[in-house]
């Protein structure tokens, strides 16, 4: 009934300017481009590896583009838990600490603020993200507002399965398919697949993204850090994310290094 | 891909195009930018054919993938929309039923892009609370308000231009 509703109100809709072959050309020709990028970066790796090895006997050792993980970080088994709902809650719980964790540890000083969602969203207390699982197809999602070096932001996390679910729907890592100022996938100091982005629309609002694929390579974590305060936003809050990139990294790596296989 | 498999991918996109294209101009309420929404997830879904159309629900999939691609273009602020009063023209028109879509319009713009995304989630997809909350990453106490809200007024128009219950 509702979608007749909507369709009769709607009424006929112009012609498409969707051209499917076109579409279909693009995308052809953007994994043929991809091929050929892998095939180079293969070759870069041998030549990157004979220059480490040149490096490591007597050249300028670069340091690493992660933190190191500390002492504190090494897998405690971790395991989501996904089946009934007292087990979502101890996951979250367990996400939250270890965010909490995780941001205290790399971003001393920084304090989580209630941000609103929607306009009127009831206000909660400050100091903890808030934390909720969704179903069926379970996804751990967190937010808050954060203030850091002077700045205001928001914060968003998701943990969320990357392969097809029962119900058909995913969410794959992302693609560094040039839509963004900066991306670069990369992998963490214990060899997870890690994914960052700058994204800087109107070189106005500035968006840090770190996502990384868990042990087992079933889930992502995801973190993003933004310039801009509530769920819908108009106005920015800082010149930039409260929290830095490396933070950032420095943060999801940690956590990342948290969950079990 | 392979032909037949290329084949499948055109016969999927084109029997739903139509239904797509609607959902997104109900988000959007702009015919050319439900039109960019749509085309950014036709390809999407060619890249990840393979997987898509070995998932026992690929409708699921693609309106998943409708949906984000509107929440990840809503999280970018400078295509954020912001609810207003006035509806700005979508460069066309239907003499016919003018009166009723400025009043959908209406409605749905007066919304939060979130809010609107409960609507045509809900109604138009007929995704449950779960569902919906899932995909916009709100509490389902926020879903049901919003739809309940959403559903008053739809009733409110069905009423009004006499479409059937």
């Amino acid at each position: 009934m509702n979608q007749q509703i909507f369709d009769q109100l709607i009424g006929e809709p112009p012609r498409t300017t969707i051209d499917v072959d076109r579409i279909i050309a693009r995308q052809r020709h953007r994994q043929g481009l991809s091929r050929v990028a892998a095939g180079g970066a293969a070759a870069l790796g041998v030549v990157l590896a004979v220059a480490a090895g040149v490096s490591l006997t007597g050249g300028t050792t670069r340091p690493a583009p992660l933190p190191a993980a500390s002492p504190t970080s090494k897998p405690v088994g971790f395991i989501l838990q996904t089946r009934t709902e007292a087990g979502r809650q101890e996951t979250l719980d367990r996400l939250r600490t270890a965010l909490e964790n995780s941001t205290r540890m790399y971003a001393p000083g920084a304090a989580w603020i209630f941000m609103p969602d929607v306009p009127g969203a009831k206000r909660t207390p400050d100091g903890h993200p808030i934390m909720w699982a969704n179903t069926p197809v379970v996804t751990f999602e967190g937010r808050s507002g954060i203030v850091a070096g002077g700045r205001k932001g928001g914060f968003f996390l998701s943990v969320r399965p990357i392969g097809i679910q029962s119900d058909g729907t995913s969410t794959p890592m992302r693609e560094c398919d040039g839509s963004v100022a900066v991306c670069e996938s990369t992998r963490t100091p214990k060899g997870l697949d890690l994914v960052h982005w700058i994204d800087r629309p109107q070189q106005l609002y500035t968006l840090y993204g770190t996502q990384i694929r868990l042990r087992g390579g079933n889930w992502s974590l995801t973190l993003q850090a933004v310039n801009y305060f509530g769920g819908d936003p108009g106005r920015v809050s800082a010149d930039r994310p409260a929290l830095t990139r490396s933070q950032l990294d420095a943060i999801a790596t940690e956590m990342a290094d948290l969950f079990a296989g | 891909m392979k032909r037949s498999d290329e084949d499948e991918f055109r016969a999927f996109v084109t029997v739903r195009m139509d239904r797509w294209r609607r959902a997104a101009y109900l988000l959007c309420h702009d015919w050319h930018t439900a039109d960019d929404l749509v085309g950014t997830v036709v390809g999407k879904l060619y890249r990840h054919w393979r997987r898509v159309s070995a998932a026992d629900n690929p409708e699921a999939y693609a309106q998943r993938v409708l949906t984000r691609a509107w929440l990840d273009d809503r999280r970018r602020p400078w295509r954020r929309e912001h609810p207003a009063d006035t509806v700005p023209d979508s460069g066309w028109t239907q003499p016919d039923r003018t009166g009723d879509r400025d009043q959908l319009m209406r409605l749905l713009a007066a919304l939060g892009p979130r809010q609107r995304a409960v609507v045509v989630l809900r109604f138009y997809f007929d995704r449950s609370v779960e569902e919906t909350a899932e995909l916009l990453g709100i509490s389902t106490g926020t879903v049901k308000s919003q739809s309940a809200r959403g559903l008053e007024t739809l009733r409110t128009l069905a009423y009004s231009t006499g479409s059937p219950e």
